[in-house]
């Protein structure tokens, strides 16, 4: 695991490190062992890219875990692999639109995943 | 009998719910209890007919089949329980329509049932170990993205998805067994507690208290009753798993039991007259609509906002009141859907009957596991014939 600082410099881009099958050319995050295709047990690990982009989002406004409201979105990585987490700046009038790109980081003391979007990154009309 | 060439078709000769609600004053047993032999007696059948009991629940615990069976007097039979989720009725039922088309047994009650209550209020607890949930998934939210996903691909406004919950309160208004029978406006579902962007309340299904129960059988004389309902394919299947990309608005397991389903059974979505599907929330609706072809994908909206999902429409759905209003008690659910479609097949609603039905299709498909569609999706067709 590499850490990195964004060029803002308030928050460490960490990569979220999963598994890869070389035969299978799959990626997988969470790690896991075994790849569910060829079998193969001894997975190594694997770094995705730390951005991803937007897939859909929402926000949770009933919820336990943690405080509400927060906005959830699931990313795409390179390598096919998706990932669902929270966009910590998020607000409610800066909404999250298919398209953006989000950055990884890890919560400092559980490690946990949590990601940030650049909301300059909002795909245009023809993009869309 | 393993092994006899001539397998004979299941026919359905007894169904009977209990109202679904909160009861927190009862127990599962009586809950189950109370539609298992209602379901027999609507079979003009008595206990010692039954041959065998199968039971489906998800959150009660381990040999809730025998602790049905020995409240009612069918203890020492073989009993069976599955568990899967959202699907775990039809899932009893899929193995007893196996179990008596292959000639093990002649006659199987299949009981679902589920007692919410029992286990606190608020949202249903999933998966403590899931990744998704570990990071602030919640069954809302996902029913969110998917209500976002379809709005993104296919256009539209919230309001056109959260019309499915307006139909359904109008039918549930005609169904005493129902949860929630007061109607609702579409102001007052767009108006009521937002849960999760953007699905408000009155778009996910409550939880609920209930059991519903139905008999089948391989027995000839079924056949020379014309009440008995004949069951011409049962598919269950599990979602497929996928660590990338999916099209968040088209539920794979469910059009892939569709098509087995449709196929086994020999007919087409235009030969479906009435439908159970599973609206544990209003876009689920919408994406069944077009999984089982009964409008063109990217045209669910626009079926239930032209009324085409009614009573009165071209293929009527969830006309008991659905999940969104029947209630939801997990176990409980594909039972209750094939009751309701059984009591359609018969001519027995009432004022929510679909003049003339005689195919009837139920759907039931859940369990949040990561990577998955859903866990397990059931598909049953039944015919009156």
């Amino acid at each position: 695991m590499t850490t990195t600082t964004t060029d803002a410099g308030t928050e460490a881009v960490v990569p979220l490190t999963g598994t890869h099958c070389s035969a299978c050319d799959r990626s997988f995050w969470p790690a896991r062992d075994l790849c569910p295709t060829c079998w193969a047990n001894d997975l190594p690990a694997h770094d995705l890219a730390p951005t991803g982009t937007v897939a859909t989002w929402t926000v949770v406004r009933m919820g336990k875990l943690f405080e509400v409201p927060y906005a959830l979105c699931y990313a795409d990585f390179e390598g096919d692999v998706r990932v669902l987490g929270r966009v910590v700046n998020w607000a409610e009038d800066a909404p999250l639109a298919p398209g953006m790109t989000v950055t990884t980081h890890a919560d400092a003391e559980t490690g946990d995943h949590y990601f940030t979007v650049d909301h300059a990154s909002a795909p245009t009309e023809q993009e869309a | 009998m393993a092994g006899s060439a001539a397998a004979t078709t299941p026919r359905i000769v007894g169904a009977a719910t209990t109202p679904f609600g909160k009861f927190r004053d009862r127990t599962l047993e009586s809950l189950a209890v109370e539609a298992g032999i209602a379901a027999v007696r609507d079979a003009g059948l008595q206990r010692a007919d039954i041959d065998a009991l199968f039971s489906g629940n998800a959150y009660a615990g381990s040999l809730v089949g025998q602790r049905i069976g020995k409240e009612m007097g069918l203890d020492g039979l073989p009993c069976y329980n599955f568990e899967n989720a959202c699907a775990s009725g039809a899932s009893a039922l899929a193995q007893a329509y196996r179990s008596v088309r292959n000639g093990e047994f002649t006659t199987v009650l299949v009981i679902g049932v589920e007692q919410l209550s029992a286990l606190g209020g608020g949202l249903l607890p999933i998966g403590p170990g899931d990744p998704e949930i570990k990071a602030g998934l919640t069954m809302p939210a996902a029913y969110a993205m998917r209500t976002e996903s379809w709005l993104s691909r296919f256009g539209g406004k919230p309001e056109d998805i959260a019309q499915v919950s307006v139909k359904s309160r109008d039918a549930a208004s005609r169904n005493p067994n129902a949860q929630y029978r007061t109607p609702v406006t579409i102001d007052e579902v767009m108006e009521s507690r937002l849960v999760a962007d953007p699905i408000t309340l009155l778009q996910m299904c409550p939880n609920a208290d209930g059991a519903a129960a139905v008999v089948v059988t391989s027995d000839p004389a079924a056949a020379g009753d014309a009440r008995s309902i004949e069951v011409l394919s049962s598919v269950v299947l599990s979602g497929q798993f996928f660590q990338g990309w999916r099209d968040m608005a088209w539920p794979d397991i469910t059009l892939r039991a569709v098509e087995q389903a449709y196929g086994s059974a020999g007919i087409t979505a235009r030969d479906v007259d009435v439908a159970e599907v599973h609206d544990a929330a209003a876009i689920g609706e919408v994406m069944y609509y077009e999984a089982l072809g009964l409008c063109e994908r990217g045209e669910g909206a626009s079926f239930v906002l032209s009324g085409q999902s009614a009573l009165a429409g071209k293929t009527a759905v969830n006309t008991g009141g659905g999940l969104l209003s029947r209630g939801h008690p997990l176990g409980a659910t594909g039972v209750v859907q094939v009751v309701e479609l059984v009591a359609q097949l018969r001519g027995e609603t009432g004022a929510n009957q679909v003049e003339g039905a005689r195919v009837g299709v139920a759907h039931c498909t859940g369990g949040g596991i990561w990577g998955v569609d859903n866990g397990a999706a059931a598909v049953h067709v039944l015919a009156r014939r």
